[in-house]
């Protein structure tokens, strides 16, 4: 037999193999810009920004009372470019708005095409709530601890309020 | 990135192997020498399996159960006929054989106290002429040192260590260097596996289907690469048959373990089909939870499954073999320690290999061997939420060809290559990943050549590089930096030199020196990682400014032997400039506030130790002891983390007709030289307590029903102490296993 040929063929079965193998055979999904970019958080109720986080640095704090509720609150996202936005509302639910904080001190009713949520205060507490944006499941951000103070009603410590606006503010689009 | 290449790049090696192949080389046209013989010891008993090999003519074979032997189509020459059996003096000589003779040989070996549990590279040197692997095992040899891992199999050699997230993603450490810096390679090409990048990645080697393994350093590594300065781990399956078979062999094995509840299965048959050679071989595993000292370690079993076959065509001349092979792994890593997740994690492994092999004998005037390899391989693993959720995937093509030419003997130089090598990988990830897909692009060219002058050895390699990464998107990210296309080029080199023996009355002393230049470019995740890894449960961020890692290595190895003992000492010390490692900042990530951030640094560090390695024979006791120390540091002379503390074995064996009995004692110091990053405020590496342990063993090897067997039964921490490996990541939550018996029988028919 022809040496030559013995070697040839074979080598050349492997290399059209090789040729035709391309990017897309790549088993992993992949990442064209499916996730959502966030490194802040801004929540904003009336045009008010009650409470922000730009990284690990908060300033504000959220409160309610027993009883009663605080909302709507807009969920604004800050981007690693220093700008911040309102996610788009996608139809088939890619990205969703999530809460996540210790015990059964409240309860939040989260409204994803506005992006916006409303918490309710069930007892009293000094606690902290946790943004997520979650993608297909996963987390694509989780905010640090934002202060959460939950006081008694107003009636239960004599009318006087607790509430106060934190002088912040963040220019969104 | 595959698709922007063009055709020529990747059939290269084709073109050049066409051109070199001779239609007639000048050979004997139909050679018909044959070699044949038995294998004995003094005592006239056959050795089974010994290992054989024509160096000239680069063709081994083992010894059938009845340690007979017979090589087929040897032309008319003179060769160097080597043979070696566990426990025994390598034997070496001279063979002559004319025209279609039969050359019948009656080897008697001799026993060695140096035996072949650690053959080194100086001692077969000086009986050989020829460098030999640091570190060899073969297929029984392995058996006895069995782990569910390459890492826990080789662990208790010298220098040796693993690094694990669990029982099931160990990789080996060498000298306290791992990742890429200790390349894992079967058959000789990438396994193509994540496991140098993170603790969670396990490496798609399962050694129940290796036949042989080696640690190659020095010289002969850096003809594999120039940045494995600890050495490549060289795993053969022996899937392309490396001579004829003249009849079928079936290598089966069987093991359980009560400390991880598991059981491992394998079966290897060699078929001699007309003129072709089959092999196929299949693996499996199955294991629950590891049992230690304080209780079950949740989420820590295995079920992996492998497939292999290849078909060669064996002649006088030329070796051409096809092979495929099919790994998976399912693994879970435990949770809720520093660093690693709550819940713990979910890991599915798959990986297909697809190779070619060429090897040419030729007859010219310089060049005696022509070699062609190619090795495609397709690797995905998936993370998973204990949920079920999929968490982060990760996928990689890679493509290697390498052509190989090698040199005819010539005054003083002898085994020479020469190598040309393209590489090429695509990564992508998915999921909760950020980290850009990228394509690496890698051309070398390698020489190594070994030198006999009288009684002085020595080996010379060089091996220059270029490599491209290039990602998918140049972009800007204020988390990691300027992600865009990155070139780096070096240029490695080694020399080895040995002393001859110097006679101190009854002691014989070799000394030696090696020196070896290493060079290494960040790979793609080094450099643009930027997202969460679940199963480590951190943030990782890459480093787009990265430098190339070099470094300067010596080392200075001293042996004394007399009659019936052996001591080695080895001392050795590297230099790193910017050497990359993960650093843990302490900082909580923006974008992930539950997750600390790893940041990739470069920065100077130097690695220095000592190796003792001890062994004496009385009769039928051996007793044996290995010592190993390591430290490393950085510029500032601060540790560097996940160096392993000072290990040492302390062993004791008898030889009772055909059964050995041994007891191990083995330990390692208290590690308190640990990792703390710049930051006051972060968390330092912690410290992990001395320890010691108990095992024991008996190994019996006898033959029934026309076949060779092996039988190993092993206690593995005798006392159930408990006790924590400091390169374990969840050494905070759980101690290394406890009280385990293990069982292992191997068939050889």
């Amino acid at each position: 037999m022809n040496k030559l040929y013995l070697a040839g063929l074979p080598a050349l079965l492997l290399a059209g193999m090789m040729i035709s193998c391309s990017d897309d055979d790549n088993p992993a999904g992949g990442n064209e810009g499916a996730h959502m970019d966030a490194v802040g958080v801004a929540l904003v109720m009336d045009g008010d920004t009650l409470v922000k986080a730009e990284g690990q640095a908060i300033t504000g704090e959220l409160e309610l009372h027993v009883g009663e509720s605080l909302g709507p609150v807009l969920a604004h996202s800050l981007d690693d470019e220093g700008l911040w936005y309102r996610p788009e509302f996608v139809p088939d639910g890619a990205h969703e708005l999530a809460l996540s904080w210790n015990g059964l001190v409240c309860a939040a009713t989260i409204n994803q095409e506005n992006w916006e949520f409303t918490l309710e205060g069930l007892e009293e507490a000094e606690t902290a709530l946790r943004v997520r944006i979650l993608h297909e499941g996963h987390d694509d951000y989780v905010s640090p601890e934002l202060p959460l103070h939950i006081y008694l009603s107003d009636a239960a410590h004599g009318g006087h309020s607790h509430f106060t606006s934190p002088e912040v503010h963040v220019d969104v689009e | 990135m595959w698709n922007r290449l063009p055709v020529w790049s990747r059939s290269w090696p084709l073109l050049l192997l066409l051109l070199t192949l001779p239609s007639s080389g000048g050979a004997e046209p139909h050679p018909c020498g044959v070699i044949a013989g038995r294998v004995l010891d003094a005592s006239g008993t056959t050795l089974p399996l010994a290992q054989l090999e024509l160096r000239e003519l680069r063709r081994g074979m083992v010894a059938d159960a009845r340690g007979e032997f017979r090589l087929l189509h040897v032309p008319a020459g003179s060769y160097r006929l080597v043979t070696s059996y566990l426990g025994y003096r390598t034997d070496v000589r001279q063979v002559q054989t004319l025209a279609c003779d039969t050359t019948y040989l009656q080897i008697v070996l001799q026993p060695d106290a140096l035996a072949l549990e650690e053959l080194n590279v100086r001692a077969v040197a000086r009986i050989e002429g020829l460098h030999e692997p640091a570190l060899k095992r073969r297929s029984a040899e392995i058996q006895q040192e069995l782990g569910l891992t390459l890492a826990e199999t080789l662990q208790e050699e010298v220098g040796l260590g693993s690094r694990s997230m669990g029982p099931a993603p160990a990789r080996p450490v060498l000298r306290g260097l791992s990742g890429n810096r200790l390349a894992l390679f079967e058959d000789g090409a990438s396994t193509g596996d994540l496991s140098a990048s993170s603790s969670d990645h396990a490496v798609a080697i399962d050694p129940i289907a290796a036949r042989s393994l080696e640690v190659l350093r020095g010289p002969e590594s850096l003809m594999l690469g120039a940045g494995s300065v600890a050495g490549v781990v060289n795993v053969d399956r022996g899937l392309v048959a490396s001579q004829q078979l003249d009849s079928r062999a079936i290598v089966s094995s069987l093991s359980g373990d009560t400390g991880k509840e598991g059981i491992g299965l394998a079966l290897r048959v060699e078929e001699p089909v007309g003129r072709l050679d089959l092999v196929m071989d299949a693996s499996l595993r199955e294991t629950g939870d590891q049992r230690t000292p304080l209780g079950r370690l949740g989420n820590s079993g295995l079920s992996s499954l492998g497939l292999g076959g290849g078909l060669a065509f064996n002649d006088d001349h030329l070796r051409l073999g096809l092979a495929a092979s099919h790994f998976q792994s399912d693994y879970g890593i435990p949770g809720g320690f520093v660093g690693g997740h709550p819940n713990g994690v979910d890991i599915g492994l798959e990986s297909q290999h697809l190779s070619l092999e060429l090897d040419q004998m030729l007859d010219l005037a310089l060049l005696n061997r022509v070699g062609l390899h190619s090795r495609a391989a397709r690797y995905y693993h998936a993370e998973y939420e204990s949920s079920g959720l999929l968490g982060i995937e990760f996928g990689v093509l890679s493509l290697e060809q390498s052509l190989e030419l090698g040199f005819r003997r010539h005054s003083v130089f002898e085994d020479g290559r020469l190598r040309v090598e393209l590489k090429l990988r695509d990564f992508a990830t998915g999921g909760l990943s950020h980290a850009p897909d990228t394509g690496e692009l890698a051309v070398a060219l390698a020489w190594l050549e070994h030198l006999i002058v009288g009684d002085w050895h020595g080996s010379v390699a060089l091996r220059a590089e270029h490599s491209r990464i290039t990602p998918d998107q140049e972009r800007f990210s204020q988390v990691v930096g300027h992600i865009r296309e990155r070139n780096f080029g070096g240029v490695g080199g080694a020399v080895s030199l040995d002393a001859p023996q110097v006679n101190l009355g009854s002691i014989r002393l070799q000394a030696g020196v090696e020196l070896l230049q290493g060079w290494r470019a960040p790979s793609g995740e080094e450099l643009f990682s930027g997202g969460p890894h679940l199963a480590a449960y951190s943030y990782e961020i890459g480093n787009p400014e990265l430098d190339a890692e070099r470094s300067l290595s010596v080392e200075l190895p001293l042996e004394f032997t007399w009659q019936g003992g052996r001591l080695r000492l080895s001392a050795f010390l590297t230099e790193f400039d910017d050497f990359i490692f993960p650093s843990f900042t302490g900082k909580l990530s923006d974008r992930r506030a539950d997750l600390y951030e790893y940041r990739t640094l470069g920065r100077d560090a130097r690695f220095h130790g000592l190796e003792w390695s001890q062994q004496q024979r009385w009769g039928a006791w051996k007793q044996e002891s290995r010592i190993s120390l390591v430290t490393g540091e950085l510029d500032d002379g601060s540790p560097l983390p996940e160096i392993p503390p000072l290990g040492f074995m302390f062993g004791l064996i008898r030889d009772v007709g055909p059964m050995q009995l041994g007891v191990d004692l083995v330990g390692a110091d208290r590690q308190d030289r640990v990792y703390r990053a710049e930051d006051p405020l972060a968390i330092a590496e912690a410290e992990t307590a001395g320890w010691l342990r108990a095992d024991a063993d008996l190994l019996w090897r006898f033959q029934a029903f026309g076949s060779y067997q092996q039988l190993h039964l092993q206690v593995e921490n005798l006392l159930d102490h408990e006790y924590r490996q400091h390169l374990s990541r969840i050494r905070s939550v759980m101690p290394e296993g406890g009280r385990s018996v293990k069982l292992t029988w191997r068939g050889w028919w």
